[in-house]
């Protein structure tokens, strides 16, 4: 996701003037971090029959998935459902006792949902996660965050778990196509307005799906493409990772970080004189020297871009207010951080 | 973007310097910004992503105005008009992504549009032809048996009406290809207060 500075001031000072320097510096690029305090998550996972594996893989991070929140002290709620809009019967390969698992349509997995204070918490999630395989075959992903967001299983059977001045991030993890009946467009207009559309990054959506079939290191039977879903995220300022090629410690730990809303990343305006970059966050300075964040030269688009990346302990909290100063140059990475020479 | 020059004639006499609030925008918190009297001003919006849809970030006053100034600004499913600033709606260019299912993208027309042809109810059994004009297909699903018309494999995906797919299932001889999908969910799409089996 790209996060472009807010529109800028530059100061010019007049030379010759040393006594009230209003600054040395051409450019601001002046970012707030956002203010989320409170982040309801809903993980809708893919219970059909070649999902278990999946599931054990993601159930298994829990660490990962609430690092940024913990690095920024974002309140949360998880909840999980799954892609089973609809209800099942047993058959050979499920039991009675299977299916009951599942949840109604529209319903968090086990009526519940996972808070910063709840015990446990990493054992509900792999319990939450494991949905089983019990589901129906003809995923509907989009269709089931739609029917668990609606207002009246907001206000009914998931009551508690959507927070009215939270943001909401929907996570979509399946190896088959969406199979939702409405154009994708309808899907991602009914997410935001759960939100009431006040601020369009109060809702946002990544993918955990298969992008890229023939990247696959085995490649799946009875799987496809989630195209539909990467829409939603390419839209929802979410991320996507290929689910049958992926590093899932890095991937949710990515997940983490989009999530809860807290940047690492920050894009400049400008190329800068890499040797003159200074970094503050609200009143105080936070130095290369001390490795709290480094310059860096990113891709974006296809593109290469100047950038600021902090280190994880040093993110700015939320709300926190930005500047980065530096005079215009090359962007050049050799002159980054030249030591600091005393007085 | 906007980029406004601010130019300083202060403090050259000597003695302590005027107090200011900020020196720039970086100096001031939350949604504010640094006035040319070196005071923090409080603004509705510092960008367009604090605005919500189909409405953006006026810069020349930092307030949000309904309409658009890029597609990003806009509902999902259009996009922005930069001439009248606002946002219209697009035409379909997949018919996976962007029609109902069972409705297929004519790219030509940018339209979705309904397949009569397709998952019309027949009687027979499974293999047998039918449709004669067009050649179809009959195949049992759960809740009946359902005509599916022929295809080329050669069609581009995006064209063939949505959760549908131009599949060989006559043993693979690469002869007789025909839409391959959900019927069921087709007829409860379209009659959705119809009785099913």
């Amino acid at each position: 996701m790209r996060w472009f500075p807010i529109p800028f001031i530059a100061v010019t000072l007049i030379a010759g003037c040393t006594e009230f320097n209003i600054t040395d510096f051409e450019v601001v690029d002046t970012f707030v971090q956002d203010p989320t305090e409170e982040v309801d998550i809903l993980v809708v996972i893919d219970n059909s029959g070649s999902m278990q594996g999946y599931q054990l893989l993601l159930g298994a991070r829990f660490t990962e998935f609430i690092s940024a929140f913990v690095d920024a002290d974002v309140d949360y709620h998880i909840g999980v459902t799954t892609t089973t809009t609809e209800p099942v019967g047993p058959n050979e390969s499920c039991r009675q006792e299977d299916v009951d698992q599942i949840p109604m349509p529209g319903q968090l997995a086990q009526n519940r949902y996972i808070t910063t204070q709840s015990e446990d918490a990493e054992d509900i999630f792999a319990e939450l996660v494991n949905v089983g395989t019990c589901g129906s075959g003809d995923e509907k992903g989009l269709e089931a965050a739609r029917m668990a967001l609606s207002p009246d299983m907001v206000a009914g059977p998931n009551y508690g778990f959507i927070r009215p001045d939270a943001a909401l991030s929907l996570i979509f993890v399946s190896d088959e196509q969406d199979g939702s009946a409405d154009p994708v467009h309808d899907y991602i207009n009914d997410l935001y307005e759960v939100k009431g559309q006040r601020e369009r990054g109060v809702v946002n959506a990544s993918a955990l799906v298969i992008t890229d079939i023939d990247d696959c290191i085995v490649q799946p039977g009875g799987s496809s493409e989630g195209t539909r879903y990467v829409k939603v995220a390419n839209e929802m300022g979410g991320i996507t990772g290929n689910l049958c090629n992926v590093n899932f410690v890095e991937m949710v730990t990515q997940l983490s970080l989009n999530a809860s809303r807290v940047k690492d990343t920050f894009y400049l305006s400008d190329w800068p004189d890499s040797a003159t970059m200074r970094v503050f966050v609200e009143e105080d300075e936070l130095l290369c020297q001390d490795e709290a964040w480094t310059y860096q030269q990113l891709e974006v688009d296809g593109e290469l871009t100047p950038a600021i990346v902090f280190d994880r302990a040093e993110m700015p909290r939320s709300n926190a207010r930005l500047a980065v100063r530096y005079d215009r140059g090359a962007g050049d990475l050799e002159s980054f951080c030249p030591p600091v020479v005393e007085p | 973007m906007r980029l406004a020059w601010v130019i300083v004639f202060a403090g050259c006499s000597g003695g302590e310097p005027a107090a200011v609030d900020c020196r720039d925008d970086g100096d001031c918190p939350g949604i504010s910004i640094c006035t040319d009297t070196s005071e923090c001003l409080a603004v509705d919006c510092l960008s367009s992503a604090q605005c919500g849809l189909n409405s953006f970030c006026d810069t020349t006053e930092y307030a949000c105005v309904e309409g658009c100034e890029s597609d990003v600004d806009c509902l999902s499913g259009s996009t922005c008009d930069t001439q009248t600033a606002t946002c219209v709606e697009t035409e379909c260019v997949d018919s996976q992504l962007d029609c109902h299912f069972g409705d297929a993208c004519n790219q030509d027309t940018g339209a979705c549009e309904t397949m009569t042809d397709l998952c019309s109810s027949c009687a027979g059994t499974d293999g047998t032809t039918c449709r004669e004009e067009i050649g179809g297909e009959c195949r049992w699903f759960t809740s009946g048996h359902y005509c599916l018309p022929p295809c080329s494999p050669f069609t581009d995906p995006a064209k063939h009406p949505r959760g549908f797919a131009c599949m060989d299932f006559d043993g693979g001889d690469g002869e007789d290809f025909n839409l391959f999908g959900d019927c069921n969910a087709v007829d409860a799409y379209r009659n959705p207060d119809a009785d099913t089996e």
